[in-house]
């Protein structure tokens, strides 16, 4: 292909498109072509194309249909009409390959209705559907446009009836409804899980197919949880809608669950669920039940007694008018309906022992029974209701059992395998996931309601603990500042819930501070929000304050806000400030006896005090004042490092000390000294690599490391050498960059190498090398730009510094 | 080093930070489990539409949601170029670790003639487009792998809709006459 010519046919091309009459263009076109025959074709060929393309879709629109059934929608023929809704037709569809008997249900939207946002609103249902997969979910399989124009879907076809249909003709008993709604909630609960909520449930959206199995279908308004767009266009079914929804609120979880509430008191009085009806009990609506007229009185007191008690009390809860009153999960509600079936204490009643009590004298009934008959004495049997009693309780601590276990397998996970892990070499992958499982478990704990306060500390501390292993910098960290933020917003959260109940708590104060000051560094290491980390950080020293100073961990707290503060006042430029936090912060620090529990943190908090002193020092005093600090830094870490080996935390202080003592050394002009040093940060980098490879940080620090070394060797009279350390250094990145699927940071990282080689040869006046690199750097700048993803930041550094210097050594 | 300062060694020696390199290093990988989670489904043949993937990353991906409107635009204008890439690097993937794994195609819109694609061929020609025209080919992954309008693009990128619409026509003439050759 020749390209300059196709890049000269599209500028033809588009001025093209401003002549309107066909003639004009014509005789414009042969006269800016002239004797170029080849370009008169190729502009002639796009035009062609651009009007075909103008005629499928002339006003980037859709086309309106009102038309007959259609014969085919892709690859399937239409078999029959299966159903006209306020959305569109829902035809039943054929595979036409013959290759095999595969009936889908297709959907058609139909565009007319709504002209402009009906692709939005299909593409949105389509979307929400295909994430679900769940056996009781009509699964969608495909999706696209038709040659109308009209959006369609293509879904399981669920042959079958309604559940209330279904449940009337079947003469389904009360056990036989609350079975099919706990797959019904199962279904539910996985959607909300995808953070997706329904908001139409009702009998005619749940089908039961011909296996009998509940399938949950037409997700059509379901909206995704997050997005805040109006529902106004498809209001609920009344009867299935709860008051909040009624008002039209968006659409929650609390509002599905009523709605199952509402459905499961429609089967059991086969009457459709009406506005305002819930004050009446179920069991009582059955006596009344039209659809029962018929029965015989005795069937009828029959069901009402079946109904009577838990289950009346099940849709209560699930149908409360405030949605904190009901069910907090689809789940919940599916566990007491389970608990039904097994006639097991439900938790409606949970701290009612006589309840309790009861319930087990029911199932155990024939013994009970059994019992009085044989007339044993009131003593035996008290001691066997004693014993049954002693039955519930073990039943209440098996369940608190499973809590527990949540718990540990949650602090195992986040504590010993995610340490173990990150200790072994390569494992960022298994870390990540490893995290993720975490989160689930903590999210399980921190949802159920009857959490206890002592739980709740406990999952929101897990949720401080994931962000630390998501961004903290005391570790090669996830890189996920983002999550890390939401994990920090969440403990803070339920602390904030805690402190409430119990302000002087310990606990929770020593959480909310080690959440701010966690959320401080973020701020300012990763987002620039200087004044919401001084903010963040004057909220934990309050915290700090309300707890007992002498206590280990109030110091532990007091040396990281001190070392986040002295690190802020240097983002900000306020060294005088900096050294004093960072002063504060060793002394405080270096008065804890050493302990091994908090080893590796006191270790790395007393390092990164020295390392804000040095740098306060640096450029708060002077050079040669900060040499002994960045001296006595290297001192820590390297003992550290001795004592802790395979712990790359030390080897990654211990190589920024090297760095932070050679650079100042070279700023003394004591070039063989900061040589010795940064050979000695270079030597610590393999192994970190070999541990760390995917971590960008680790790879950061390699060209920080290298590019300084390059640096001392040249000013040393190494230059040769320095140069060929960038060289080698610049073929591997360049050997990255020349991938096809190369990523944006490894385009800038070439980008970046390329103008440490060049800054070496300018240092060193040697423009003839210099410039031609500096080009290339441009260049890479620029393809970046190109692309999207340039920085504001490397706009503003990287690109500039690297024009600056090509005017500098008068390059062009 | 500190954090300032190892920004400033790295940046080409400045100073803050490249918070939204960060937000794209965050997302991701939230945009290959995304793309992942689609193609991991057990179908013969399977058919996705890029920009669902955009929509969908938007409403995963949290910190999205703090952004505004415009902000949103923004970020998925940047990554318009990295989900191709994803979603093209998926496709390799699962075609590696399955013996038989299914064709990926997609239905381009009817404008590029409501075919059926195989989205590696639509990746290809998008390619050679941007050997030719970078300015083009970006527009199309704007408009088809991050679901912006032309206004949308045309608000981010600073120019007038006018120019972005006939950038538009050329990359779609293009690329119709590109894929009617196959």
């Amino acid at each position: 292909m020749d390209t300059s010519l196709t890049r000269r046919a599209f500028a033809v091309f588009e001025n093209a498109l401003d002549i309107d009459d066909d003639a004009e263009r014509e005789s414009w076109l042969v006269s800016t072509c002239g004797a170029d025959d080849l370009l008169f074709r190729e502009v002639k060929k796009l035009l062609r194309a651009d009007a075909a393309a103008e005629r499928a879709m002339p006003t980037g629109g859709l086309q309106p249909t009102a038309g007959p059934m259609p014969t085919r929608i892709g690859h399937y023929r239409i078999v029959d009409l299966l159903g006209q809704g306020g959305m569109g037709e829902v035809f039943v569809g054929a595979r036409d390959d013959g290759l095999f008997d595969h009936a889908v249900a297709i959907k058609r939207v139909r565009p007319s209705l709504l002209p402009e946002t009906s692709r939005a609103l299909f593409d949105r249902e389509r979307r929400v559907l295909a994430t679900l997969s769940h056996r009781h979910i009509a699964q969608l399989y495909d999706g696209g446009v038709d040659e109308t124009g009209a959006p369609y879907f293509i879904m399981e076809l669920v042959r079958g009836a309604p559940i209330d249909a279904y449940a009337a003709s079947a003469d389904l008993s009360p056990r036989q409804i609350v079975e099919k709604m706990i797959a019904i909630c199962d279904a539910v609960q996985h959607a909300h899980q995808n953070l997706i909520v329904h908001a139409d449930l009702k009998p005619a959206n749940i089908l039961i197919n011909e296996a009998g199995d509940p399938k949950v279908v037409d997700f059509g308004v379901a909206r995704v949880l997050r997005d805040a767009d109006d529902i106004s266009l498809h209001p609920q079914t009344p009867g299935y809608a709860s008051p909040q929804r009624e008002t039209g609120a968006s659409p929650t979880p609390a509002d599905d669950v009523f709605a199952l509430g509402a459905i499961l008191r429609a089967l059991l009085t086969g009457d459709a669920a009406r506005r305002a009806q819930h004050t009446v009990l179920t069991s009582e609506a059955i006596a009344r039940s039209a659809a029962f007229a018929a029965r015989s009185g005795e069937w009828r007191s029959n069901r009402a007694r079946l109904v009577q008690g838990d289950l009346d009390d099940i849709i209560e809860r699930a149908c409360a008018a405030a949605p904190e009153d009901r069910y907090q999960a689809a789940v919940a509600l599916a566990a007491d309906l389970r608990a039904w079936l097994e006639t097991r204490p439900i938790a409606a009643h949970a701290d009612d022992r006589v309840y309790v009590f009861r319930k087990f004298i029911r199932r155990r009934r024939w013994r009970v029974v059994a019992v009085t008959i044989g007339g044993f004495g009131l003593i035996i049997a008290l001691m066997l209701t004693s014993t049954l009693y002693a039955q519930a309780d073990f039943a209440r601590k098996q369940a608190e059992a499973r809590f527990a276990e949540v718990r540990n397998l949650a602090k195992y996970l986040l504590y010993d395998v995610y340490d173990r892990l990150e200790r072994t070499p390569q494992t960022l992958a298994m870390r990540r996931d490893v995290a993720r499982v975490a989160q689930g478990y903590l999210n399980q704990l921190a949802d159920t309601p009857s959490a206890p306060s002592d739980v709740l500390l406990e999952a929101a501390d897990g949720f401080s603990r994931i962000a630390e292993l998501q961004a903290g910098r005391s570790r090669a960290s996830l890189g996920d500042p983002v999550g890390a933020l939401e994990n920090l917003d969440r403990a803070d959260q339920i602390a904030a819930r805690l402190q409430k109940t119990d302000p002087a708590n310990t606990g929770t104060l020593i959480l909310r501070a080690r959440v701010a000051i966690r959320h401080a560094a973020i701020a300012m290491n990763s987002r620039q929000e200087l004044d919401s980390a001084t903010e963040l950080l004057a909220q934990a020293s309050r915290y700090i304050a309300a707890i007992p100073p002498d206590t280990r961990v109030a110091k532990l707290l007091t040396a990281q806000h001190e070392m986040e503060s002295a690190i802020l006042g240097n983002w900000k430029g306020a060294y005088t400030e900096s050294q004093a936090h960072a002063r504060k912060g060793i002394a405080v620090a270096e008065s804890l006896t050493p302990d091994p529990i908090d080893a590796r943190e006191t270790q790395y908090v007393l390092a990164r005090l020295y390392d804000a002193l040095a740098e306060s020092v640096y450029y708060g005093v002077s050079v040669p004042e900060s040499e002994p600090v960045y001296a006595r830094l290297v001192e820590i870490t390297s003992s550290y490092l001795a004592s802790h080996p395979d712990d790359m935390l030390g080897q990654r202080l211990a190589i920024e000390a090297h760095w932070g003592l050679g650079a100042t050394l070279l700023g003394l002009n004591r070039p063989k000294d900061g040589l010795r040093e940064m050979q000695a940060a270079a030597a610590l980098m393999p192994t970190l690599l070999q541990y760390q490879p995917e971590d960008t940080g680790a790879q950061r620090t390699q060209r920080i490391v290298h590019s300084a070394l390059a640096q001392a060797l040249a000013m040393s009279g190494r230059f040769d050498e320095g140069v060929a350390l960038l060289r080698e250094e610049l073929a591997k990145s360049e050997e990255l960059v020349r991938q096809t699927s190369s990523r944006p940071e490894q385009v800038r990282s070439y980008g970046v190498t390329l103008a440490m080689l060049a800054d070496l040869y300018a240092d060193n006046n040697i423009a003839k090398e210099a410039c031609p690199i500096y080009a290339k750097a441009e260049q890479v700048w620029i393809e970046l730009d190109k692309r999207g993803v340039l920085t504001q930041l490397d706009r503003d550094n990287a690109q500039k510094m690297v024009r600056e210097r090509q005017a500098q050594l008068k390059c062009r | 080093m500190s954090e300032p300062d190892r920004q400033r060694a790295d940046s080409g020696r400045g100073a803050a930070a490249a918070a939204r390199d960060e937000l794209l290093r965050a997302h991701y990988d939230e945009f290959r489990k995304v793309a992942g989670r689609v193609l991991n489904g057990d179908a013969a043949a399977l058919q996705i539409q890029p920009t669902d993937l955009a929509h969908e990353a938007v409403i995963r991906l949290s910190g999205l949601n703090r952004l505004d409107f415009k902000g949103r635009t923004h970020f998925l204008s940047l990554s318009a170029r990295v989900m191709r890439q994803i979603l093209i690097d998926e496709i390799r993937r699962m075609r590696a670790a399955k013996r038989q794994a299914p064709p990926v195609s997609t239905q381009l819109p009817p404008e590029l003639g409501a075919q059926s694609i195989d989205l590696e061929d639509l990746d290809r020609a998008l390619s050679k487009l941007e050997a030719v025209a970078p300015d083009h080919a970006r527009l199309v992954e704007q408009r088809y792998f991050a679901g912006l309008t032309l206004e949308e693009i045309a608000e981010i990128d600073g120019v007038s809709v006018r120019t972005v619409k006939r950038q538009w026509r050329a990359a779609r003439a293009w690329l119709v006459s590109e894929l009617g050759q196959r």
